[in-house]
């Protein structure tokens, strides 16, 4: 009985270490081995693809429905064709996606960075449009989207295709501001607001942040970067802004007094820096309008309703870089690549940032 | 030897196995609550085979909704051997399926399956049990190896979280404790045990540097029973079950969304052929305090089949 039990025993062990334990999902597209990014920096944040499910079909309701949110609390304002929405982070730290009908809205909550995305993508030489998931995977801790056109993965703060059919290739992005609900309340009482009540969740879900004391503590990290940079806290915003090579940091609180403007060079390009930190925005433009070449140079204004700084041609800007008053009213500066980041993000992806 | 041996078996069959319970959303195995409840006996062999089931679908605060639904299945190989009356030793071997499924979005059940930790313990009788002794006080020693694989990947090749790795990659150690007591001639036995497993670093994400160590929550369990022999061959038994998870460290630092208190009731059959047995068991939440947002288990069960060689 004895050798029986002991051949029992050693044919189980055999059994169990002989198994080669192996995921049994569904396609995830693309190949292990063609990543952009270093490989084994990717990780599984846990959901899994889709896991935390992008907003495909947002509601939008006017500011007077909304009672969700507190003056406080960090909001993502797009503007197009005279449409102004707001998507609020409360909702987004549950979703980090909303595909609307002229952006993708991209946040990833570990990361605080929110970065719009035109929904067109080139697929053999022409323009499809498509909507973005969260993949379920982390590069630097921050968000890596997936499209359902191709299926190809994208990461979000390097703002390039990383793995998949369109490797390589970068989004056209869309000009997002993050800042408070209060701020945008006092500029533009007419934006939409995406509704708590989307189709996913219950509404007292979105009054409970999901990761603790994360958005504060500055040692607090849930996954491996690749650099660590402790000039500023970990966990402080900053006004991240890529041109080329040269990447620029523009720390949040520096911005004090009032709206301040810096008239400054990056990665060659002459750009406008704006903040206002007791308004909590802080917001980058190259210094020429959309589809125009002549340099602009640019001044603080006693800030009234949405304008909030001038050019050397008498034009008043709003915080979206469009001309509200002056003789090239409709014009809008160009967008700059920059978002607002934690600044242990930031430098993990541009660990040569200059800090200003 | 013989009735020496028969009487512990006895006493052995009027009491709950082992105390099953998962370790909700973590990474392994339920080794810690499937260590045997008593010390096996001088110069006998003992074997149980576990299939358990642990679901995993309750999310705490209640006000958060499920984004997946989780399964753990698993199926362990309990050998024990009492070197003396007083000395005993124990191999745990697990063999486990985890599972996941989405609910939102077209991705199907991400399912892995593998050797699990293996759990190698010493066990002292501090009082052994016999015809004079109708109480048992025991104390024990593991060990539990990184046995079984923590570094699983995906299909694009990124790590997969800890809730779908058989293995937590940590030597962990465990301290355990018994205490059970007979109330003959009542049918009664009264017991309580003590676990703590104090858990090693492990490379959670394959990486140098300061992110290299992870380190899940030490665990503190405790649990208090009763059993009662309705007849010969059957026993019934229910205890309730304490436990209390540390938060995991990330690099040093506390984990958000982990840690926290579960108490459980485990009802369960005991059905007694000597020298084989069976037991069905069950595992219910009736209290949980959880640190932050968490999914949990919802309920457990478990066949086991042991046999005693003398």
């Amino acid at each position: 009985m004895k050798v029986m039990f002991i051949v029992f025993l050693t044919g189980f062990i055999f059994y169990s270490c002989a198994t080669d334990p192996a995921t049994n999902s569904s396609s995830l597209g693309g190949s292990a081995d063609d990543w952009l990014i270093p490989k084994n920096e990717v990780f599984d944040g846990g959901p899994g693809k889709d896991g935390i499910p992008s907003i495909d079909n947002p509601k939008m309701v006017a500011m007077d429905e909304v009672d969700f949110l507190e003056d406080n609390d960090l909001v993502v304002l797009f503007s197009k064709g005279g449409k102004l929405s707001i998507y609020a982070h409360k909702i987004l730290d549950w979703h980090e996606i909303v595909n609307d009908a002229d952006v993708t809205v991209s946040y990833c909550p570990l990361t605080g960075t929110s970065i719009g995305i035109n929904r067109n993508l080139e697929q053999n030489g022409q323009k499809k449009k498509t909507s973005f998931g969260v993949s379920g995977l982390l590069y630097n801790t921050n968000l890596i989207l997936y499209d359902r056109l191709t299926d190809s993965y994208w990461s979000q703060m390097k703002n390039q295709c990383v793995a998949g059919d369109l490797v390589g290739t970068f989004p056209q992005n869309e000009i997002l501001v993050e800042t408070t609900y209060k701020t945008v309340k006092e500029m533009f009482s007419s934006a939409q607001v995406l509704s708590n009540n989307t189709g996913y969740y219950g509404k007292e879900q979105y009054g409970n942040y999901p990761y603790g004391d994360y958005k504060t503590n500055n040692s607090r990290l849930l996954f491996p970067v690749s650099n660590t940079d402790t000039r500023v806290p970990g966990k402080e915003r900053v006004l991240g802004v890529l041109i080329g090579n040269d990447a620029q940091a523009f720390r949040l609180s520096s911005f004090s007094g009032g709206t301040n403007v810096i008239n400054s060079t990056i990665g060659g390009e002459a750009v406008v820096v704006v903040g206002n930190s007791k308004r909590n925005f802080s917001v980058a433009y190259k210094s020429h309008f959309t589809n125009k070449t002549t340099t602009l140079t640019f001044a603080s204004i006693a800030e009234s309703g949405q304008s909030i700084f001038k050019d050397n041609l008498g034009n008043n800007y709003n915080i979206l870089g469009e001309v509200v008053s002056g003789p090239n009213i409709g014009e809008r500066l160009a967008g700059t690549h920059s978002y607002m980041s934690f600044w242990f993000a930031w430098a993990a992806f541009y660990p040569a940032t200059g800090l200003n | 030897m013989f009735i020496k041996s028969l009487v512990q078996l006895i006493f052995v069959f009027s009491l709950p196995l082992s105390l099953f319970a998962q370790t909700c959303c973590s990474a392994g195995t339920p080794i810690l609550s499937a260590i045997n409840i008593s010390a096996t006996n001088g110069g006998q062999w003992q074997l149980s085979l576990t299939a358990e089931h642990n679901s995993i679908q309750d999310v705490l605060p209640r006000v958060i909704s499920p984004r997946e639904e989780r399964f753990t299945n698993s199926l362990l190989l309990d050998v024990s051997y009492g070197i003396s009356e007083r000395f005993s030793i124990t191999l745990i071997v697990p063999y486990v399926q985890l599972s996941q499924t989405p609910l939102f979005g077209s991705q199907g059940q991400i399912l892995t399956n593998g050797l699990g930790d293996i759990l190698t313990m010493v066990k002292y009788n501090i009082i052994p049990v016999n015809f004079v002794n109708q109480n048992q006080l025991a104390v024990g020693y593991g060990l539990k190896l990184p046995s079984g694989r923590s570094d699983l990947r995906g299909g694009l090749g990124a790590i997969l979280a800890p809730q779908l790795q058989p293995g937590t990659g940590s030597w962990d150690h465990v301290l355990w404790g018994f205490y059970s007591q007979n109330f003959r001639p009542e049918p009664i036995s009264l017991f309580f045990n003590l676990n703590y497993r104090l858990n090693g670093d492990n490379n959670r994400f394959q990486t140098s540097g300061p992110f290299s160590s992870y380190k899940f929550g030490n665990v503190f369990s405790s649990a208090l029973g009763l059993s009662y022999r309705l007849r010969p061959s059957l026993d019934l038994s229910a205890l309730v079950r304490y436990r209390h998870t540390e938060k995991d460290l990330f690099a040093d630092v506390e984990v958000p969304n982990t840690g926290g208190d579960w108490v459980y009731l485990v009802p369960a059959i005991n059905i007694n052929f000597d020298p084989y047995g069976l037991r069905f068991s069950g595992q219910l939440p009736v209290f949980r305090n959880l640190t932050g947002i968490q999914i949990t288990t919802s309920f457990t069960v478990s066949a086991s089949f042991y046999y005693f060689i003398f």
